[in-house]
């Protein structure tokens, strides 16, 4: 798993990369817990390198899309491979992220 | 590896028992037995599967939350849509009322041959229907819930209220005092003077308490009102209009052109009223441009 942090006047952009299983998904927890502690509230999460995401990898998206909405700010999602889509379906996701098609549609405000 | 599976099993049954208690807090304790680097494949897939069960029971909580939080962000703006309607019913109703009552009124004093009876009978019944409608704008008030500040009852902006307002009234004293000059030099006017002070009698008094009492009932209660209810971009100066046309035809009982004069200052006061939300400045303004009416001789 592959965590890179861009950031800008309106949002950080987290591009995450490989596989998010339970043997790294408290440093993609951390990562990401980090980004909002350093007072970023909009996050746009590049998952276009995104193959495979464990049941304790979406626990962290739960994790950071509860703490964005607590500090009422913005947890959005793009680029996802069709088998995360999937996962994302199954598991109720879907109705819950804001997901975008590209990273122009997502980091419009 | 029998150990291993007694505390994934006592981890999992622990999980499961808070996670039924709505507690998700902790459920990252069960994913240390799902590495295959250290775990049979039947604990790890066993785990995972637990694991994913537990993360989609939280994301429909999560789902449900927010759902329930847009609801009753919903039902607030519907409670608050019910308010606006029955504020408009009853400012609808009010003015219709207002309107067939002072219209039987003139219909009536058209029979009174007394001039002098005629103004003081309506007079007084204009007083009567302005405490009516006070009486019912209170009751109004007191139901609807809302702030005192949303009919015009404000000392907010007062000063700056105060102070445009008076601009605004000179301004439209020296156009009525041109209007005046040009109706005299060209004889168009009843009388012969351009001011006369001696017009303002004790009865001037009265307006003291009407102005302010005026601008209450059509700024605070009226316009206020409307302002809230009609939609669209340009609802507010539907507000005006509609508050101006009322405020007009209740000064039918001196004259037609008096009461288009009187339209014409609901305008200016409907303007200043929406740029500050008190009564205070056009209150101020009402009183003095109607006693330079008086001086003018428009009232008389």
């Amino acid at each position: 798993m592959n965590v890179k942090l861009e950031t800008s006047e309106e949002y950080a952009l987290v591009s995450l990369e490989g596989r998010v299983d339970t043997t790294n998904a408290n440093e993609f927890e951390n990562a990401m817990l980090k980004v909002i502690s350093d007072g970023h509230t909009k996050i746009i999460l590049d998952c276009s390198g995104l193959d495979y995401i464990s049941s304790s990898g979406l626990r962290v998206f739960l994790i950071v899309q509860k703490k964005l909405t607590a500090a009422k700010g913005q947890f959005r999602l793009f680029g996802l491979q069709p088998g995360i889509v999937e996962i994302f379906d199954i598991s109720g996701f879907t109705s819950i992220f804001s997901i975008f098609p590209n990273k122009e549609a997502a980091t419009k405000p | 590896m029998e150990t291993n599976l007694d505390d994934a099993l006592q981890s999992i049954t622990k999980q499961a028992d808070l996670i039924c208690h709505g507690n998700y807090d902790h459920t990252d304790e069960i994913y240390q037995f799902s590495n295959p680097e250290k775990y049979p494949d039947s604990l790890v897939n066993f785990v995972e599967a637990f694991g994913f069960m537990a993360v989609k029971l939280e994301a429909r909580e999560m789902h449900l939350e927010n759902t329930i939080e847009a609801l009753k962000i919903k039902n607030e703006q519907l409670e608050e849509s019910i308010t606006r309607h029955n504020h408009l019913n009853f400012v609808f109703m009010n003015t219709v009322v207002l309107l067939s009552f002072f219209s039987f009124v003139l219909a009536l004093l058209k029979t009174q041959s007394d001039a002098v009876s005629k103004i003081a009978t309506t007079f007084v019944v204009s007083r009567l229907i302005e405490f009516a409608i006070l009486a019912s704008s209170i009751l109004l008030i007191v139901n609807s819930k809302l702030p005192l500040s949303n009919f015009g009852l404000s000392l907010k902006n007062w000063p700056k209220s105060v102070k445009e307002s008076l601009y605004a009234t000179v301004l439209a004293i020296l156009c009525c005092t041109l209007f005046k000059m040009f109706l005299v030099w060209f004889n168009l006017s009843e009388n012969t003077y351009i001011v006369r002070f001696s017009n303002i009698e004790w009865s001037f008094a009265f307006y003291f308490i009407v102005a302010p009492l005026q601008e209450f009932l059509g700024r605070g209660v009226v316009q206020g009102t409307l302002q809230r209810i009609v939609p669209g971009k340009y609802g507010w100066l539907m507000a005006i209009v509609l508050t101006s046309l009322v405020f007009g035809t209740l000064h039918l009982y001196i004259s037609p052109s008096f009461a288009f004069a009187s339209m014409v200052g609901s305008f200016l006061w409907g303007w200043l009223y929406l740029r500050h939300g008190t009564i205070v400045g056009v209150s101020i303004s009402h009183f003095l441009i109607g006693i330079w009416m008086g001086v003018l001789g428009f009232f008389i």
